[in-house]
């Protein structure tokens, strides 16, 4: 309104208005002198305000462009480093790193809550006694209820053994009374030949004679080595004999071998009285001689059959 | 070729402003090559015809306006909001150095003529009226000044420069006329010299 009556006033003349521009002017100019006058000066001010108004240097504009680029670069940076890399475009849906990594975390989120919810806490417990048993295997195998079992019976036979308790061992029972029924009848078989065997050794030679004095006294050495064998082999079957319980030994005497025990009981006594009999040096001698390896594992095989257990 | 290429000429502020909140450079160029004169004359008046402090306040505007468009309610005049942003930036800029009173429009010194003797004697009327406007300017109460200053000077609409100030049209419009009165009275001397 106000605009229009300034434009009314500075372009059209007091005469040129109309009645109802007279009307709008007449808050400014009531009559033609007014209105002249008002003309004059809005023209006058206008033109001085227009001479003095200044114009803005190119500088600034460009510092205000130059923050505008920055700005977007900022933005711009945003949008190409994580932006374009978590949501390129032309990418299928799946394929979009964002979406991926969101799936990721959907997944393993959902799994550990599952995982939470369906394993109860007494279930957790046993599952963390196993761990502690195979921790504490070894190689000899885990231990259970029958190894502990074994462990102890082990404990108490080695006990067993320690106190000379052999006899009341079952197994030891049974072992001994088959070694010593087969070592009786082969000592009651022994036991002929080997006079036998003193009767073959004692070959008539010439008295006096180099020859003879040589193979009697190869004769004697050898003797004395098979004295000494047997002795030692009939000390251990007395060793033996007297584990025997006296039931046992009862029901042996009552069968066909009591005359063979009788003889076979004689015969080392003899023997044995036989060799202490003709002298110390004898038995010295013959301990002192190196017996053959092959006897050796023999006789060690002997023992082991009789003083340990096979297991 | 308008086809394919926008003519932001023929867009009105509003539109531009919205261009350029989602990003258009374009946008921002065009406002600021209608906006710059108008904000430099207007903090070069009310900051004591210093140049340089209103070329720094017209830059610090526009930054701001870069910096952060949402500001701007598309709802708004952005001619009204623009100058009621820059009369806030003055009012903070006389809190700081502590006038008051300088809230007055000041014509600039390069039109006017130091040389009296050398010019013509129109131009030393036109020079003298220059003179006489800046005191009777002085005179008038800061309101009316305003309202004169930015009707006359910024060529704002009465409703423009109610949203500007934050004022009714209608008291907008008693001093726009109380202020022109005042002036076309004072100054009418200078009417049969330059005449």
């Amino acid at each position: 309104m106000t605009k229009e009556v300034e434009d009314i006033i500075k372009n059209k003349a007091f005469t040129e208005l109309t009645v109802d521009e007279r009307q709008r002017v007449g808050e400014l100019a009531k009559n033609e002198e007014e209105y002249s006058e008002m003309q004059w000066f809005l023209l006058t001010a206008t033109s001085a305000f227009e001479s003095s108004k200044v114009t803005a240097s190119p500088k600034m504009k460009n510092c205000v462009m130059e923050h505008l680029t920055n700005v977007g670069e900022k933005k711009g940076f945003w949008l190409n480093s994580v932006g374009v890399f978590m949501l390129p475009k032309g990418e299928p849906l799946f394929k979009k790193p964002l979406v991926q990594l969101g799936l990721a975390a959907a997944l393993l989120v959902g799994f550990l809550a599952y995982y939470n919810q369906t394993i109860p806490e007494n279930t957790l417990a046993l599952n963390e006694a196993e761990q502690e048993e195979i921790f504490l295997n070894d190689p000899a195998g885990p231990i259970t209820d029958s190894t502990v079992k074994n462990s102890s019976e082990e404990v108490q036979e080695q006990e067993m053994e320690m106190n000379g308790d052999l006899s009341e061992n079952p197994k030891i029972m049974n072992l001994n009374d088959e070694v010593a029924i087969g070592q009786y009848k082969d000592a009651v078989q022994a036991e002929p030949s080997m006079s036998l065997v003193e009767d073959d050794v004692s070959i008539p030679v010439p008295e006096n004679s180099e020859f003879g004095n040589g193979i009697a006294a190869a004769l004697a050495e050898e003797r004395s080595k098979v004295n000494s064998n047997k002795r030692q082999e009939m000390r251990a079957d007395v060793v033996k004999k007297e584990d025997f319980d006296l039931e046992k030994q009862m029901e042996v005497l009552e069968g066909e071998e009591v005359v063979a025990r009788e003889t076979f009981v004689s015969a080392p006594e003899i023997a044995s009285e036989e060799l202490f009999a003709r002298g110390s040096s004898y038995a010295s001698d013959a301990q002192d001689q190196i017996i053959p390896k092959s006897l050796h594992i023999e006789r060690t095989k002997e023992l082991n059959q009789l003083f340990f257990i096979v297991k | 070729m308008r086809l394919f290429k926008k003519d932001y000429a023929t867009y009105e502020d509003e539109d531009l402003m919205r261009f350029f909140i989602k990003g258009d450079r374009k946008a921002f160029e065009q406002i600021y090559d209608r906006y710059e004169n108008f904000m430099i004359n207007f903090f070069y008046r009310k900051l004591w015809s210093d140049r340089e402090k209103a070329e720094d306040f017209t830059h610090d505007l526009f930054t701001k306006i870069i910096d952060k468009p949402t500001a701007y309610d598309p709802s708004r005049s952005f001619k009204t909001w623009l100058f009621s942003v820059a009369n806030n930036m003055c009012k903070n800029e006389y809190k700081k150095q502590e006038v008051r009173k300088p809230t007055r429009y000041e014509i600039p010194e390069d039109g006017l003529v130091r040389d009296e003797q050398d010019q013509p004697d129109r131009e030393v009327d036109k020079n003298n009226f220059k003179e006489q406007l800046n005191k009777e300017l002085a005179k008038l109460n800061e309101i009316h000044r305003d309202v004169f200053m930015l009707r006359h000077f910024e060529g704002l609409s009465l409703i423009e420069i109610a949203e500007t100030l934050g004022i009714n049209e209608g008291t907008v419009k008693s001093r726009l006329h109380l202020a022109t009165k005042t002036l076309a009275s004072n100054l009418a001397v200078f009417r049969e010299t330059m005449v």
